[in-house]
């Protein structure tokens, strides 16, 4: 569906310049008939070649990235890299979208470099687009992650929950055990279904020598969620409270879009 | 010579730009941004015109010596987009919701509310319950069905620009009016619906594919508070009178889509119940509204011819 209208946007601009090429070929052919017929339909062979060949780059970077979307959405994330790069080598206009699609695939094949290069392209990032550039930043260790996490507004259509959740890395990191245990819990809040911050949020619980209130947390999300006590962190986490053990610290690589 | 005449819909356009530069200042003007996020819904406008002059140089380019000259393709373009301009300055309009224009008269969301009367009326909001129904088998449908509401007006529209100018103004300006009432109602009555609101009243996750990817396609279009009424509903009802207008055939095969389109609106938990029904009251405003503007505007036009000819 994404795909239809995304051709479709893409129809209205190349439809304008083919037509008008058409008006262009013709009305160069009426003018040149009367004085030289023979030459009239090569007149307008020749502005009809023109028009095409102006039109092709519009036409090529609109297959390339509509290629590149449709290789996102098929998870071929390597020929998704392949074709944006194309497409913005040949001039496209790295949007907000074609810039966080970029950058998707580039961070499920593990290039965070890559993936804050494709959303830098991006002339005015959306508060989403922040938080991905804040994103990459954090697993490339940049410094400047926390400062860019930290522009990132509350508002709708942004997965506030990682930006919460990353600022809590930096915080635990950091030392600062009060402040990242808050930010999972509002992290897990926004939503409860995000792993990462019940997983931290729970061993920090831990660390902080209260097990009952760690399973709690386990439980809760267990219960909330049917299917969750079977995964492997959820099993982790209530094998090591059971045994009084803190949980061992998790570094989850998140990519989103 | 071509003679600029105002239309009903000319004076409805400016009047929303109106609206919004003196509610919202320049600002809101200023933000509107055609990029590739937002571009792809005015292009469900653009699209009809742009096929029309493409046919219209098409014709030109190869009929017969004499059969067309250049004039006529011009005027033929210039009447493509003197007729449908109107409608795209009016989603233009609709754009501005992105500057968060309802934050002037109400900045405190209006959902709770809402849901409020949802339950006073009918005991629950149906989006909750049919939350138990949640399959991916229905939600995959209904999210197409969800997506029609923006498809199906340029395809009617296209229909009846082929057969009737007047009917096609008529159905356009219908929309223009359930929009425009729509937008008043989304600044004095900001809500952004029962799934993003109350998260906690659902327990079954709505997934799949074409769900993911067309819901968030959709929302990076949307207006941020467009639940009240729901244009959904309202624009859906129009496309089904114009279809009704039209012929049997037509209305036949747009009824299944429409009804699923209602459906998707309380099924995908992006309405309350009171939006339905305001968008049914919006669309029968729409209706009468534009017939009644078409001929004041015929009444205007004929006076004036009168007076000329006195």
């Amino acid at each position: 569906m994404a795909l239809f209208v995304m051709i479709l946007s893409r129809l209205v601009p190349i439809m304008m310049l083919l037509s008008l090429t058409l008006v262009g070929s013709r009305y160069i052919y009426d003018l040149v008939l009367p004085r030289r017929p023979r030459l009239a339909p090569w007149a307008f062979a020749a502005v009809s070649l023109i028009g095409l060949i102006a039109t092709a780059p519009y036409v090529w970077r609109a297959a390339l990235v509509v290629g590149g979307h449709w290789a996102v959405e098929r998870s071929r994330f390597q020929l998704a890299d392949i074709l944006l790069a194309d497409y913005d080598a040949w001039g496209g206009r790295t949007t907000d979208t074609v810039g966080r699609e970029w950058a998707y695939a580039r961070m499920n094949l593990g290039h965070w470099k890559d993936a804050e290069e494709a959303l830098l392209k991006v002339p005015r990032p959306s508060a989403q687009s922040t938080l991905l550039i804040g994103l990459c930043r954090y697993y490339l260790n940049d410094p400047a992650a926390e400062a860019t996490l930290l522009r990132i507004p509350d508002v709708l259509q942004v997965e506030i929950q990682i930006r919460d959740y990353l600022l809590a890395r930096i915080a635990q990191k950091r030392g600062d055990i009060t402040r990242a245990y808050n930010l999972y819990w509002r992290a897990a809040s926004i939503q409860p279904h995000f792993l990462p911050a019940v997983y931290h949020g729970a061993r920090l619980t831990m660390l902080a020598g209260d097990a009952d209130a760690a399973l709690r947390i386990v439980n809760a999300y267990a219960r909330q969620f049917p299917g969750a006590g079977t995964n492997p962190d959820v099993l982790t986490l209530r094998s090591y409270i059971s045994s009084g053990r803190v949980p061992p610290d998790k570094e989850y690589e998140i990519v989103a879009f | 010579m071509w003679r600029f005449r105002v239309r009903a819909e000319d004076v409805l356009s400016v009047i929303s730009v109106f609206g919004l530069v003196t509610y919202a200042g320049f600002r809101a003007l200023g933000r509107i941004d055609l990029s590739e996020e937002n571009y792809w819904d005015f292009s469900l406008i653009v699209f009809p015109a742009a096929l029309l002059i493409f046919l219209a140089a098409l014709h030109y380019a190869f009929a017969p010596r004499g059969e067309s000259s250049i004039r006529s393709v011009w005027v033929e373009t210039g009447t493509v987009i003197r007729d449908w301009l109107p409608f795209l300055i009016f989603l233009l309009t609709y754009e501005s919701f992105r500057v968060r224009t309802w934050g002037a008269i109400s900045p405190v969301d209006a959902d709770p509310f809402l849901l409020k009367i949802d339950r006073w009326l009918f005991g629950e909001t149906p989006a909750v319950v049919l939350d138990p129904y949640a399959r991916a088998w229905i939600t995959q449908p209904l999210t197409i069905a969800y997506f029609l509401h923006l498809v199906l007006p340029p395809v009617l529209a296209m229909l009846w620009y082929r057969r009737d100018l007047l009917i096609f103004r008529q159905f356009l300006l219908t929309i223009l009016v359930a929009g425009m009432i729509g937008s008043i109602g989304y600044i004095a009555v900001p809500a952004v619906g029962p799934g993003v609101a109350f998260p906690n009243l659902f327990h079954h996750k709505l997934s799949g594919e074409i769900y993911g990817s067309v819901t968030e396609f959709l929302d990076s279009a949307r207006a941020m508070r467009d639940a009240f009424p729901s244009l959904h509903i309202g624009l859906s009802t129009i496309v089904l009178y114009y279809a009704w207008l039209r012929d049997r055939v037509t209305f036949a095969w747009m009824l299944p889509l429409i009804v699923g389109n209602w459906i998707s609106t309380i099924y995908l938990r992006y309405h309350y119940m009171i939006d339905v029904i305001a968008g049914f009251v919006i669309a029968y405003i729409g209706i009468v509204v534009a017939r009644w503007a078409l001929r004041a505007e015929t009444a205007i036009n004929e006076w004036r011819a009168l007076r000329a000819a006195q």
